[in-house]
């Protein structure tokens, strides 16, 4: 971390002089080389983490805390972060999207360059005036949709609207809506990178299209794979040790673990080794730590799992317990019964019970208020694993999404059903799922608030982007702050949503109906979803409401979005000006902390490769 | 009476001369060996000085000292026939009796006494060097007896031998003279009859000696004469006869001629040796069997098992050894001390030097002694058994052998390639010259094989591996006999036989390793499970011997495969707890620990957690001695296997780490399942505070080990071993820290603990504490001197001071006197 | 599930005590960690469930009795299951239960290891280390030189015969390897 000062040093010049240049290519490609290689020099695993650390005000969970007396850096993260915060905020952050968009029109730069001389001709020209740039009309892109999509055009097309949307005022073309520009980058995008529309436009809502991209890249390239040591059987070092000797090359995962390791190549398979087959260690995604460590299992505690297979959390959750207390591990398909069974075997825990049931009737079986812990890694559109399952652009719909959601709210009504209140050591749910779409985790942990007597509790968990609290129309309760969103290109995991709640009493606001309920708001889910897909064209007749919100309740997170998409519109609106001013230091506080988790992707990239 | 004294004396003179010498020689030689030797002489001598002082008080000078030289002379012919009684003792028995211990001392003083008067009748009789001689009690008893019968035959013999001088001496004496008379009448007719018949011994004695081959008849006499009903005279005869024979004993073994080599005439001298012979194992056979007859009779035993088994060391390669053998083992273990160190010593000096006999007579030894092992259900003395240690195998044997077999085909095939070549031009002159060459050279061969005392190799081995056997069948006699729960009794043989299976155990078949580990595993687990059935409890000691032999055996024998020996890890680890430093001896438990945690290849984690914690409790709980032992122990362990390093860390981890055992159980039986690995090695911190200072500071080292990543591990490991630590910190005691002492001390123990680590000598022990104790005093003493000097010296400088400043004082105040009347004025 | 009967248990203990001799004892008597605080620990117990014998504590198995056979998948540890002739193999995932107390080792050689555990049996030249007086017969745990358990099986010769048997002689034949965790999970 040492090195860290200097690169902020080196970069912050770069910003201020990239208003003056921004235009001039070939210096700006030399100006940017610099803090690339800065980075690359200073990285470190836990570095994003500690940079979420220092906002992240929450240290609840033993384990964090550990982290932050373990190492002195925080502090220095602190002050780094408290510099973002009240001196040079609007630089850092304009400088945060600007050399972001300036490494994107590098990137596309030099292959442009690599394809041909009227290529270079052309861009030539798009340099000069390179600020007018053109939507393309509707004849060319029914020529250009005659044609094989020409991938090179339509990513150059893609950076050059992003540039656009970025800084909207200067750059848009005379009569070019923002909708106009966002609708053709959804396209490109979906030809681009081959998603369906529905998914487009979900993600279009929840990141500005900077982010999107990156995270769009993100999805592009796998994650590292992970290893969780079995500490019933090893410690970490020396499994570590064992494992290197095979000729396996790895690193701890990062500060946040004391049990994962991320392994770059290995010479031997690692799913069979001697060590896997004896159990020393399980094939864990990074993301499916977070819930199990949300959930902090106490020894001697009783603990259920509700969709448990193939066992990674369950057997994480035992060998935090160490294989005291109880675990229900449940699972509903057969077909991952069986590895569930021979995983849990396979890691020697034995304080677990399997069973087959459907979760809903989980509280039927066990009783109503009968464990202490319930760890609910809810089935969900799986869209935040795509890098893992690509054919998830294509195949998740709308529909699904409803029907996951209303799954997910009666399964959330389980879970909180089974756990006791008043149980001594415990009372918590945690609920997770592998999607990054509001509606299957903002907005049920929201219903599950309003169903249940329980509040959102810190999940203990330092890094993460707090959940939302505000997503357009949908107002959620403000403590769902407390829950936290993993990203691809913010933390080299799969997109994740961790959420614990805290079971105050065991009494129901409305007995009834958690039966009946959850029709009720899937219908609810279902007309946002409508209007979310519709959103995107027709969002002129709902803009002033949209301006009026963020009066109302100020809040940075969709404030700062808010901001750029409104931007646009009615250039001279008062309200909206005095809006910013009123708001500036929040806004820059998001905006700088975006810069700084911005950071994370490019490191990623200059370490893979 | 002058001329008399004329003819006697010349003899005399240079007797005494060189008597003197020869005793201040000897004084000189044994002197060292023991004072009793002046208590003795001084006892002796006075006496009869006294009284013939007493008597020749008033006389001249001349006579005075010519009586002394009768009386010197006459004492010493006496004592030549006294000789001849006690002196038939080999040197052999000499020897152990200068190692024995205080209560045969006064043997030790008559042996050099008699080895005095040897000296002083050399000139007479040779036969006394066959050698010092060694009496016991009841030899004493009588000796005690003759020596005051001395004083009256010196009497009697002067009236007798030289009547004149007598008379001479005698004038002016009637009264001291009737008296003595009147006392020696009593005495005449037995002393008389005695004294014939030991000169009677004495001239035979002589006579056989001087030339056997004429009067070998006289063995006869010599025989007849032990079947007189005096024990003395019995005895008497049994030692002359057995200096005799071991004299005239030839070095070859007699074979009586057969039937037709007898009528086969032959020449004179032939025929009289044939006759010398025959007579002589005739004689001897008679001899032998007498003294096995006698052995029964407890008078005379003790002479008799003396004489075998002097026979035995000194013609074991004579006939009849076997019987003389038999008689000895039957002694091998008899409550008597005496008689059992005699047979013992004999036994061992026969297995020591081989050389006189092939090798036969150990064999038939070790059987005899297996049998009588046998016959008496292990319930011997333990020396019976420890006489094997002196057993000596060579390995090589027929090594060199084997290699003459490789060359000589090798030579054939030569001899029958150049036939080949030759066939067809050689002459068959040449032929018969090669075959005429090569039948003498096997002849000479041949000839020099039988001439050479020593069998071929292929022989010795055969009897050699013969012998092994029978030793091993005894041990394992033993071993079972001890193992079988019916015999409740105590098991004598078992420690000897422990040791001399880790002896021999690299001559140990594998075929019986098997058998041989089934039963040290049930004598190691002796008496934690079925101590409550039956009352076989082996001490802790013994059973820790089970376990260090059962490794030294699979140690010798590890060249196949590496076998772990799980079920000893678990007796050890029991014995541990049962240890107690005052009952059971530290040294075998250091052995164990070296042997078994120390030098083993690789234990498996959970075991090595185990020990390690339990050794560091046991270090808690124990002398530093112990202590440091377990100490070194546990370093070495923690560095062989870094997995057990985090016992050194308070690291959560650790405690699942333990397989299925969750938590550690102090008190478990199985190392694997003790779950060491949940707990952590808190006693270090305490020992860290340990008053002594190399433990705490062991402590500390081991403590630091943490931080140490395993891969270095290897690079330092403690070069002491456990046993050298436990000498070591239990010769230096707490105060005194030598450094540069211990190290060689500690070899020293360690070779001797490595032989035989089942006699901890408590004497060893126990002067070793002395010496500590005294020296710790004697630096106490000093260290307190300078202390009160250091206190004396304060003391005075105060006073010093004290008084200076008030001398100065004194002088300004005067001043200011002076100064004040300076004043006034 | 259900407490398994006279021979059933006979058949178990029998299989057991190939392995663990003495130590069944403990496996038997050894206190449970298992089971929530509020419940007594209580030792452990045998169950059957669908031809397979679970070796679990007993508060596990009272908690497990809420859950209806049909939907009732796994308790504590599987250690073997009851052929269709009704004799009965311990299989693989019993391998902690007897690593910790087997009477009867074997070390294999790091280069032995992957072939047994491809379901080969253990040959001389793979030996690296033998418990002492092992008989041929005896059931005996397989263990790399890093004391992983890898499988179990049971021996062919005894410790003697193994010193002097030739490289290539069989010296444990494999009754169970962790390898079957991934060549065979189904019938698991």
């Amino acid at each position: 971390m040492a090195p860290r000062p200097q690169s902020k040093a080196a970069k912050s010049p770069n910003s201020n002089s990239k208003k003056k240049k921004s235009k001039k290519f070939p210096r700006d490609e030399k100006e940017l080389d610099a803090p690339k290689e800065i980075e690359a020099f200073e990285f470190d695993p836990g570095s994003e983490e500690e940079d979420d650390r220092s906002q992240s005000s929450d240290v609840e969970d033993e384990q964090s805390a550990s982290d932050a007396s373990s190492d002195g850096e925080p502090i220095t993260d602190d002050f780094l972060g408290g510099s973002d915060d009240e001196e040079d905020e609007k630089s850092s952050s304009e400088s945060g999207e600007s050399d972001m968009e300036e490494k994107s029109r590098a990137i596309d730069e030099a292959r442009a360059r690599a394809e041909e001389a009227a290529e270079e001709e052309l861009k030539l020209n798009i340099k000069e005036e390179s600020d007018e740039f053109r939507l393309p009309t509707k004849e060319e892109l029914e020529e250009e949709a005659r044609q094989p999509p020409n991938l090179p055009n339509i990513h150059r097309r893609i950076n050059e609207i992003v540039r656009v949307l970025s800084n909207f005022n200067n750059l848009r073309q005379e009569g070019a809506s923002r909708k106009d520009y966002v609708n053709q980058l959804k396209v490109d995008l979906m030809s681009y990178y081959g998603y369906n529309e529905f998914l487009i436009e979900s993600f279009i809502e929840i990141f500005p299209a900077v982010e999107l991209i990156e995270l769009l890249e993100a999805f592009e390239k796998g994650r590292p794979e992970c290893l969780r040591t079995n500490t019933l059987k090893t410690r970490r070092r020396d499994l570590a040790g064992i494992l290197i000797n095979r000729g396996v090359n790895l690193d701890p995962i990062g500060k946040w673990s004391k049990v994962g390791l991320v392994v770059y190549d290995s010479q031997v398979p690692i799913g069979a080794t001697p060590e896997y087959l004896a159990g020393h260690y399980m094939k864990q995604a990074a993301s499916s730590f977070l819930p199990v460590m949300a959930l902090a299992p106490q020894e001697k505690e009783r603990i259920v799992d509700m969709a448990a297979a193939p066992g990674g959390k369950t057997t994480y959750i035992a060998s935090l317990m160490k294989n005291t207390g109880l675990i229900y591990a449940n699972e509903f398909k057969e077909s991952r019964l069986k590895s569930l069974s021979a995983n849990i075997h396979r890691m020697g825990v034995t304080n677990t019970i399997i069973c087959n049931y459907d979760g809903k009737e989980l509280p039927k079986v066990f009783g109503l208020n009968s464990v202490d812990r319930v760890l609910l890694d809810a089935p969900c559109t799986g869209t935040g694993v795509i890098s893992k399952e690509q054919s998830i652009k294509t195949s998740k719909t709308i529909e699904d999404v409803q029907t996951r959601a209303f799954l997910q709210k009666q399964l959330i009504l389980a879970a909180i059903d089974l756990v006791d209140a008043n149980s001594k050591t415990g009372g918590y749910i945690v609920y997770s799922t592998c999607s990054m779409l509001i509606h299957e985790n903002e907005a049920i942990i929201d219903y599950a608030l309003k169903k249940r007597d329980v509040k959102i509790v810190p999940c203990g968990l330092d890094f993460g982007r707090p959940g939302f609290i505000r997503f357009r129309e949908h107002r959620f309760h403000p403590s769902l702050e407390k829950t936290r969103r993993f990203y691809p290109h913010v933390n080299n995991m799969e997109g994740f949503f961790v959420a614990k709640l805290k079971k105050m009493s065991n009494s129901k606001p409305a007995p009834a109906q958690p039966n009946k309920t959850p029709e009720a708001e899937n219908e609810a889910t279902v007309i946002d979803g409508n209007k979310d897909s519709q959103d995107m064209q027709n969002r002129n007749p709902e803009r002033p409401i949209k301006q009026k919100q963020p009066k109302r309740a100020g809040k940075k997170n969709n404030e700062s979005r808010i901001n750029t998409q409104s931007d646009g519109k009615l250039p001279p609106v008062s309200p909206d000006q005095a809006k910013r001013k009123r708001k500036a230091p929040s806004k820059d506080k998001v905006t700088g902390s975006r810069e700084k988790k911005r950071k994370a992707p490019k490191k990623r990239k200059v370490k893979e490769t | 009476m002058g001329k008399k004294k004329k003819v006697i004396l010349p003899p005399d003179l240079p007797v005494i001369g060189d008597d003197e010498i020869q005793v201040s020689d000897e004084d000189l030689e044994f002197i060292g060996r023991n004072r009793e030797y002046a208590g003795f002489l001084t006892r002796l001598d006075t006496k009869s000085i006294d009284r013939h002082v007493t008597r020749v008080a008033d006389h001249k000078e001349d006579e005075l000292e010519s009586l002394y030289e009768k009386r010197n002379r006459k004492a010493s012919l006496l004592r030549l026939k006294e000789e001849e009684d006690k002196l038939h003792v080999d040197p052999v028995d000499a020897l152990p009796v200068k190692t024995l211990d205080g209560k045969l001392e006064y043997r030790t003083a008559d042996k050099l006494k008699s080895g005095d008067r040897t000296s002083e009748n050399k000139s007479k009789d040779d036969e006394e060097d066959a050698g010092g001689l060694k009496l016991t009690k009841p030899e004493k008893r009588q000796k005690l007896k003759k020596s005051r019968k001395e004083a009256k035959k010196l009497a009697k013999e002067q009236e007798k031998e030289n009547i004149g001088e007598e008379e001479k001496g005698n004038i002016g004496e009637g009264k001291l003279h009737t008296e003595v008379l009147a006392k020696v009448e009593e005495d005449l007719s037995s002393e008389e009859l005695f004294r014939k018949k030991k000169i009677r011994l004495a001239e035979i004695g002589l006579q056989l000696l001087e030339n056997p081959e004429e009067n070998i008849k006289a063995l006869k006499e010599l025989l007849q004469i032990c079947d007189d009903e005096d024990h003395n005279i019995v005895k008497l005869g049994l030692m002359s006869l057995l200096a005799v024979f071991k004299d005239i004993i030839p070095g070859y073994r007699i074979r009586l001629p057969t039937e037709k080599e007898t009528e086969m005439t032959v020449s004179k001298a032939v025929r009289q040796q044939r006759f010398y012979e025959s007579t002589l194992l005739r004689s001897y056979k008679e001899y032998l069997t007498k003294l096995i007859a006698l052995e029964k009779q407890p008078s005379v035993h003790q002479v008799a098992v003396r004489c075998l088994c002097s026979l035995l060391d000194a013609v074991s390669h004579f006939n009849f050894r076997q019987s003389v053998l038999v008689s000895v083992v039957k002694n091998i273990s008899s409550l008597d001390d005496t008689i059992r160190k005699l047979c013992c010593e004999a036994i061992r000096s026969l297995f020591l030097n081989e050389g006189k006999h092939g090798g036969e007579a150990t064999l038939e030894a070790v059987r005899l002694i297996a049998d009588q092992v046998k016959f008496h259900q292990c319930q011997l003395h333990p020396d019976s058994i420890d006489v094997f240690l002196s057993l000596m195998f060579d390995e090589d044997i027929g090594k060199s052998e084997a290699v003459e077999e490789e060359v000589r085909p090798k030579k054939k095939r030569n001899w029958r390639a150049q036939d080949g070549l030759k066939e067809v031009q050689t002459s068959d002159r040449k032929k018969n010259k090669q075959e005429i060459m090569t039948k003498t050279r096997e002849e000479v061969s041949a000839d020099f094989k039988a001439v050479s005392f020593a069998p071929d190799s292929r022989e010795r081995k055969r009897m050699q591996s013969e012998t092994l056997s029978a030793v091993f069948e005894t041990y394992f006699r033993i071993l079972k006999h001890s193992m079988d729960p019916s015999t409740s009794r105590s098991h004598p043989l078992l420690a000897p036989s422990l040791n001399g299976l880790g002896k021999f155990s690299h001559f140990i078949d594998l075929d019986f390793m098997g058998d041989l580990l089934r039963c040290l595993k049930k004598l190691a687990g002796h008496s934690n499970h079925n101590v409550s059935s039956t009352g076989t409890c082996l001490s802790v000691s013994e059973r820790l011997q089970c376990c260090i032999v059962a490794f030294r055996v699979m140690r010798n024998n590890l060249d196949a495969l590496n076998v772990d020996l799980q079920d000893f890890f678990i007796h050890l680890y029991n014995l541990l707890l049962e240890y107690r430093p005052d009952r059971d001896h530290g040294e075998v438990l250091a052995e164990a620990l070296k042997t078994m945690l120390w030098e083993g290849k690789q234990h498996d984690m959970q075991r090595a957690a185990a020990f390690i914690k339990r050794l560091a409790t046991f270090s808690l709980s124990h002398g530093s001695a112990e202590a440091m032992a377990a100490l070194v122990t546990l370093k070495h362990l923690l560095q062989k296997n870094s997995k057990c390093r985090n016992l050194l860390e308070n690291d959560a981890g650790g405690g699942s780490l333990a397989g299925l055992v969750s938590k550690y159980q102090p008190d478990a039986t199985d190392p694997n399942l003790s779950g060491a690995l949940a707990s952590v090695l808190w006693e270090l911190s305490l020992l860290m505070k340990h008053y002594n200072p190399s433990i705490s500071t062991m402590a500390t080292s081991i403590s630091t080990m943490a931080s140490m990543d395993p891969a270095h591990s290897q690079v330092f490991l403690s070069t002491a071993s456990p046993l050298e630590a436990f000498t070591d910190s239990s010769l230096e005691q707490e105060l005194l820290k030598t450094t540069g002492k211990p190290t060689p001390s500690s070899y020293k123990r360690r070779r001797e603990i490595g032989n035989d680590f089942v006699i901890m000598d408590p004497y060893k022990m126990g002067n070793e504490n002395v010496v500590d104790e005294d020296e710790v005093r004697r630096k106490l003493e000093d260290h307190f001197v300078v202390h009160k000097g250091i206190a004396e010296n304060e003391r005075l400088r105060r006073e010093l001071n004290y008084t200076l400043s008030s001398i100065s004082l004194f002088e300004d105040y005067k001043r200011e006197k002076r100064h004040k009347k300076k004043g006034k004025r | 599930m259900r407490p398994l009967d006279e021979k059933e248990t006979a058949a178990v203990f029998e299989k057991l005590f190939k392995f663990t001799g003495p130590n069944l004892k403990l496996i038997v008597e050894r206190p449970a960690v298992e089971g929530p605080a509020s419940d007594d620990p209580g030792g452990y117990c045998l169950r059957l469930q669908k031809n397979r014998v679970y070796y679990a504590s007993e508060s596990l198995v009272r908690r497990a009795t809420s859950v209806a056979r049909d939907r009732l998948v796994s308790i504590g540890t599987c250690i073997g299951k009851f052929t269709k002739g009704g004799s009965f193999r311990l299989t693989i995932q019993s391998l902690d239960l007897l690593a910790a107390h087997a009477r009867r080792k074997v070390w294999l050689k790091p280069t032995a290891e992957m072939s047994f555990l491809y379901g080969n049996p253990v040959l001389k030249s793979g030996l690296a280390r033998i418990t002492e007086g092992v008989s041929a017969g005896d059931g005996v745990v397989v263990f790399s030189m890093s004391d992983l358990p890898l499988g179990f099986g049971v021996a062919a010769r005894s410790t003697q015969d193994c010193r002097k048997a030739h490289a290539d002689a069989i010296v444990v034949n494999r009754q169970a390897d962790a390898g079957e965790y991934l060549r065979n999970e189904d019938d698991l």
